[in-house]
């Protein structure tokens, strides 16, 4: 029975080859297509819309266990309350963005939508609380120090500031004064 | 292990990566890019699950490059990502059309003939009691009949001793054969 099971298995996890598309998406991801036209201004603001992922989930947090006294009729309400409020300020930015605490899932997403491959990792002190595309190419990563929100805005180019990828530099514009070096934890050891 | 077959060197690949030589990432592409995917696909079973994992591979490889310090085999390095992409895909997701796309292939298949389809079903169930295994005995069952690795390589790039790897290929083993005893 063994060799038969090592017979089917060599048989049936046979090495596969990748399809040809597998080159597109990577290059996509690393490289999005030039040309396409950005559909909003790029904001270097220093209160970026992209705190307001942040300023939702602190009330939800405080709000769900107050609303869990009072029931769980009342919890369902807040729940969906929080959900429009959150979906109306989404739809009001006009941004894609996502709100997470994971800095792998953060990565990933920044990848997949803006084609800016960021190694992002997490970092002592630091709580990475979402991202947003502002435009191709252009995104704004969103994170929490000393329970402070604060944000870095990352595109392509060459300057003082280049990233870690390799053949790909990145410009950092940090959103702050006060942590400048929480904002480089987000990807370098420090 | 294996190793790549390339025009340069591979240590003068990985510096012209580090470079930022377009032509160098393809090159590191094109010599691993079946490896990478063979073992998404045949981890996750799903074609486009693997395209993702593959995709999150590469990317990360690219970026983590600088990281690399040689402590270990380039290519146990690369094993090492695409592991752990498969098992950071499977916490994050479910799998709600299992084997669809084995499916559709034998069904457009021209030579539909009834020694094809039983080779085409045997397979199918052996993939599918594969995927029924725990994700660190089924990723030892890939990394061993998909890569050929040796027990000792398999250990390395999942960070476990290489007793452990034998354990888990036992059970396997013992788990396939209960699920595909009457076959």
């Amino acid at each position: 029975m063994s060799d038969w099971i090592d017979l089917q298995l060599a048989h049936s996890l046979a090495p596969a080859k990748a399809p040809a598309a597998l080159w597109d998406r990577i290059d996509a991801a690393l490289c999005p297509p030039a040309g396409t036209a950005p559909s909003r201004r790029a904001s270097f603001r220093k209160q970026p819309v992209i705190a307001f992922p942040a300023a939702t989930d602190a009330p939800s947090r405080a709000a769900l266990p107050r609303a869990l006294r009072w029931g769980v009729p009342c919890a369902v309400a807040a729940i969906v309350l929080l959900l429009l409020v959150r979906t109306t300020a989404l739809e009001l930015s006009g941004h894609a963005e996502f709100a997470s605490n994971d800095p792998i899932a953060v990565e990933h997403w920044l990848a997949h939508e803006a084609g800016i491959p960021v190694p992002l990792r997490p970092a002592p002190g630091v709580r990475i609380t979402g991202a947003r595309v502002d435009r191709p190419g252009v995104a704004t990563v969103a994170y929490v120090v000393d329970g402070r929100p604060e944000s870095i805005t990352i595109t392509r180019g060459s300057g003082a500031a280049p990233g870690a990828l390799p053949g790909r530099s990145l410009l950092l514009a940090a959103n702050t004064s006060a942590r400048s070096d929480a904002s480089c934890k987000l990807c370098h050891s420090l | 292990m294996t190793r790549m077959v390339l025009a340069n060197s591979e240590p003068d690949l990985i510096a012209a990566c580090r470079r930022g030589e377009r032509d160098a990432f393809r090159a590191l592409f094109e010599a691993y890019q079946d490896k990478v995917y063979s073992i998404a696909l045949r981890f996750s079973g799903d074609e486009s699950l693997a395209m993702d994992i593959a995709q999150d591979t590469f990317l990360k490889l690219f970026s983590c490059l600088p990281e690399f310090r040689g402590d270990s085999a380039f290519s146990t390095w690369v094993y090492r990502l695409v592991v752990n992409a498969c098992l950071d895909h499977k916490r994050r997701s479910w799998r709600f059309a299992p084997l669809a796309d084995e499916l559709i292939a034998v069904l457009r298949s021209p030579a539909n003939s009834l020694d094809a389809l039983l080779h085409s079903e045997m397979r199918e169930r052996v993939r599918a009691a594969v995927e029924t295994l725990s994700p660190d005995m089924r990723m030892a069952v890939v990394l061993r009949y998909t890569e050929g690795l040796s027990y000792e390589e398999i250990a390395e790039v999942m960070g476990c001793s290489a007793g452990t790897v034998a354990s888990r290929l036992n059970r396997a083993h013992k788990a396939l054969e209960r699920k595909l005893s009457h076959v």
